[in-house]
């Protein structure tokens, strides 16, 4: 899901954000008539002193869904605004297949030397974060890679 | 003895006062289209350390749902209605 976000008046700068959710890789899926809550922090980004410095503007902060892919592959809304999400949902994809290959091939070791390879890709982080934690390749292993 | 307690009182409310005036709170206008899939209710809070935190909750529509959708419902802006309904959900 894509969501872009225009903050006025709150700070000596407008915030004009978008917000990129991509939950393939999770276990839950947001279902019909539920809801979830969604956080984040920005900033910081200095607070006017004056009415002049905020443009006299009164705070006002508005928000837009633009784009959502349903989980039959079927989309709403803007297709552009969803290409970089899509391409790193891509190139995550295709990480855990490799390493899913070099665990199959190589076995444990080989799986272990790549896994913490530097990456910016937020699932191959996950699975580098939940072997730090568990220190046991295991729940890794099990995990299934739509569910890290 | 009595005078030390009030005293401590006192600082604190000051403290709190002066923390809760130099928060504000914005209610986030949703602009999304009005067939959009998903629904945002959320407010936006300018922090005491000039950071500003976004708190958003989503909803989803009965028939514009993110999960799986009956075949002959199409894309986007169709809305199938009791034909999703007797489809699986994930």
């Amino acid at each position: 899901m894509v969501m872009k976000i225009e903050i006025v008046g709150l700070c000596k700068i407008s915030i004009h954000e978008t917000s990129q959710d991509d939950i393939f890789f999770s276990a839950q899926v947001f279902e019909a008539g539920t809801s979830r809550a969604s956080n984040s922090s920005m900033g910081p980004c200095g607070r006017p002193h004056t009415e002049v410095e905020s443009g006299q503007r009164e705070p006002k902060a508005t928000a837009s869904v633009e784009f959502v892919q349903f989980t039959d592959g079927t989309t709403w809304g803007d297709s552009e605004l969803a290409e970089n999400i899509l391409r790193l949902r891509h190139l995550a994809y295709h990480e855990v297949k490799l390493l899913a290959q070099i665990s199959n091939t190589g076995g444990s070791q080989a799986f272990l030397d790549e896994l913490p390879k530097p990456t910016d890709l937020i699932p191959i982080d996950s699975m580098q974060q939940l072997y730090k934690e568990k220190g046991d390749i295991g729940p890794v292993n099990r995990s299934d890679p739509r569910r890290v | 003895m009595k005078i030390q307690i009030l005293v401590i009182f006192a600082v604190l409310v000051s403290v709190v006062s002066y923390g809760s005036a130099n928060v504000t709170r914005v209610t986030v206008n949703d602009t999304s289209r009005k067939d959009s899939p998903v629904r945002l209710i959320g407010e936006v809070v300018a922090t005491e350390d000039e950071s500003v935190l976004l708190s958003n909750s989503l909803t989803t529509n009965r028939h514009k749902h993110i999960a799986k959708r009956h075949p002959a419902c199409g894309d986007e802006n169709r809305d199938c209605g009791a034909l999703q309904d007797q489809y699986p959900r994930d």
